[in-house]
């Protein structure tokens, strides 16, 4: 996803490393940046709005 | 200054603990602390039985060596929580009323009207919870080696010995009130252990910490870990914990104790902020120290206590290492009660039934006892056989339940027949995996995953459901809740 192989790069050490370049979010590749920081804090923005909402609801009805 | 803090905690528990055996009258009280629990007691409990010594040492620890994998344990616990609280939640409290249980196996049996449901599900849960107390107990017993410089076996006896006595003495509501001062110190730990963390890195942010990561391990920005983790282990992750609120008993016994339904609804907003905190706080924390190599350690299990005792002033390191105390004895009290309760409850009151009525407190606090001894004397000289117990006992508990539990919640049509072929298959299955090594790489989790929903769903299907009086007035209850839901009373 957003992933293409460009060149090998060195990293200094005698290695050869494959470069792959991502699209990337606050220097992370997009896919992750959207599963692991979007998918869990949407998550949770979104199931404290749901539960502070039934609680009032609740307490209505009560 | 750090043993201070910790030993003021260890003391402080047990006081507790003693405390709240005043409040004992009967086997309700010992087990279910009456069922009147409000939602910062609830919310505490849940979250802290579920985010066990493994959120605070292993998981950060897998941080620190793999990267963003690790977030998956936890990824999605908020939709875990609502799952818990407002989608099984209603029907599972309306369930434990309707059928006056205590324990989850008794449940299953009054649903099922079934013995022989009740003695499967009591001896797979048994065995279930025999395994996760065993790893809680190797686990608290090496953290408190390390932290008060003593051999691992006096280490395990103190701690168990701590936790066990709260536990007999205040039962279920000793396990809520200690949960409440363990919740606060996790919080409290993994918070100030971000804060100092970032501090010792100039110009830190997210955005530079990864820059910093990207170019030294690039593969732990990586979805999978640059595939160390399959993607049938990603997702058993991700689907797991959303049903750990009904098939995990430990974790039922919350709902079972509520107040009410407005408690649920509070509960999961608490518990949710609660996860966010640790989970966020301690990864971001060890992704940190990796980055910039501001520790080294020989084992990754000690990364988080050097990282307090290095960043966190004294006071609050005490307090960091009493968290990770906290979140191994917050799970291990809530195992212990739930298998207590089978040995009472499931067992004793079945079989000795007149000598069970004459004092269920006394067995109750015999039982559990008894459930504390055991799996000590199997941790102090572990055999092989305790971690081919340990690797399976969360798959065998968590699959062994989920279907049944849906059967009394949802499934209607569920019979007595397929719960007990579906708990006997996966009793033998799950084990025998773990023993061959989990074959093509596939987990214990991930092959009960795979197993039990259809052996379920097939025996139900080839089976024909009793008429059964008791259960449409459950399913009556289950309706005038929707109709409730839907007029807003």
């Amino acid at each position: 996803m957003g992933e293409k192989p460009v060149r090998e790069a060195s990293s200094g050490c005698g290695n050869r490393i494959p470069e792959r370049r991502f699209l990337m979010i606050i220097n992370m590749p997009a896919n992750s940046f959207f599963l692991y920081y979007i998918g869990y804090l949407g998550q949770a923005i979104l199931v404290v709005a749901a539960g502070i909402y039934l609680y009032i609801k609740d307490s209505k009805s009560d | 200054m750090i043993l201070a803090v910790v030993i003021i905690f260890l003391a402080s528990v047990f006081l507790i603990g003693l405390a709240a055996s005043r409040r004992v009258k009967d086997e309700a009280d010992f087990y279910l602390g009456g069922k009147q629990f409000g939602p910062w007691a609830t919310a505490f409990k849940f979250a802290s039985t579920w985010e066990s010594g493994a959120k605070l040492v292993g998981s950060p620890a897998q941080a620190y060596n793999t990267g963003l994998p690790a977030f998956l344990q936890g990824l999605t616990s908020p939709l875990a929580y609502f799952m818990s609280f407002r989608v099984f939640g209603p029907r599972l409290k309306t369930a434990c009323d309707h059928y006056d249980s205590i324990t989850t196996p008794e449940m299953l049996a009054k649903r099922y009207k079934s013995e022989w449901v009740q003695t499967v599900c009591a001896v797979a849960l048994f065995i279930g919870m025999m395994g996760t107390m065993l790893g809680q107990y190797t686990s608290i017993g090496q953290v408190v080696a390390a932290v008060l410089g003593i051999g691992y076996k006096p280490a395990l006896v103190i701690s168990v010995i701590i936790v066990g006595a709260y536990t007999v003495f205040g039962g279920y509501c000793a396990s809520v009130w200690t949960d409440m001062v363990q919740g606060v110190c996790m919080v409290g730990g993994a918070a100030c252990i971000f804060i100092f963390t970032i501090r010792a890195v100039d110009g830190w942010s997210i955005s530079e910490m990864n820059g910093t990561i990207m170019a030294r391990f690039p593969d732990m920005l990586h979805i999978t870990g640059g595939a160390t983790m399959t993607m049938l282990t990603l997702i058993t992750y991700l689907i797991i914990p959303l049903f750990m609120g009904i098939a995990l008993p430990q974790q039922s016994v919350a709902i079972f104790s509520m107040k009410d339904k407005r408690v649920g609804s509070a509960s999961l907003v608490i518990c949710t902020l609660f996860s966010t905190v640790l989970i966020w706080g301690l990864y971001l924390a060890a992704m940190t120290a990796k980055a910039y190599d501001l520790v080294s350690v020989e084992s990754t299990d000690m990364l988080m206590p050097t990282m307090a005792m290095m960043f966190l002033p004294k006071f609050l390191a005490g307090l960091f290492i009493a968290a990770i105390l906290a979140a191994i004895m917050s799970t291990i009290d809530g195992v212990v009660l739930v298998a207590s309760s089978i040995l009472t409850r499931d067992l004793m009151a079945r079989l000795a039934p007149e000598t069970y009525k004459k004092n269920p407190v006394q067995w109750a606090r015999v039982a559990t006892g008894i459930v504390i001894l055991v799996p000590l004397i199997l941790a102090l000289n572990p055999p092989a056989a305790v971690f081919w117990i340990v690797s399976f006992a969360m798959a065998l508990t968590v699959f062994t339940f989920v279907f049944p539990m849906l059967g009394v919640i949802w499934i209607k049509r569920a019979t007595k027949e397929a719960v007990i072929i579906q708990v006997i298959v996966t009793t033998i299955l799950i084990p025998l995996w773990a023993l061959l090594g989990n074959p093509g790489g596939i987990s214990s989790l991930a092959i009960g995953l795979l197993v039990a929903p259809p052996v379920f769903l097939i025996a139900m299907l080839l089976t024909k459901p009793q008429a059964d009086p008791d259960t449409d007035a459950l399913w009556e209850k289950y309706a005038a809740l929707k109709r409730d839901k839907s007029s807003g009373t």
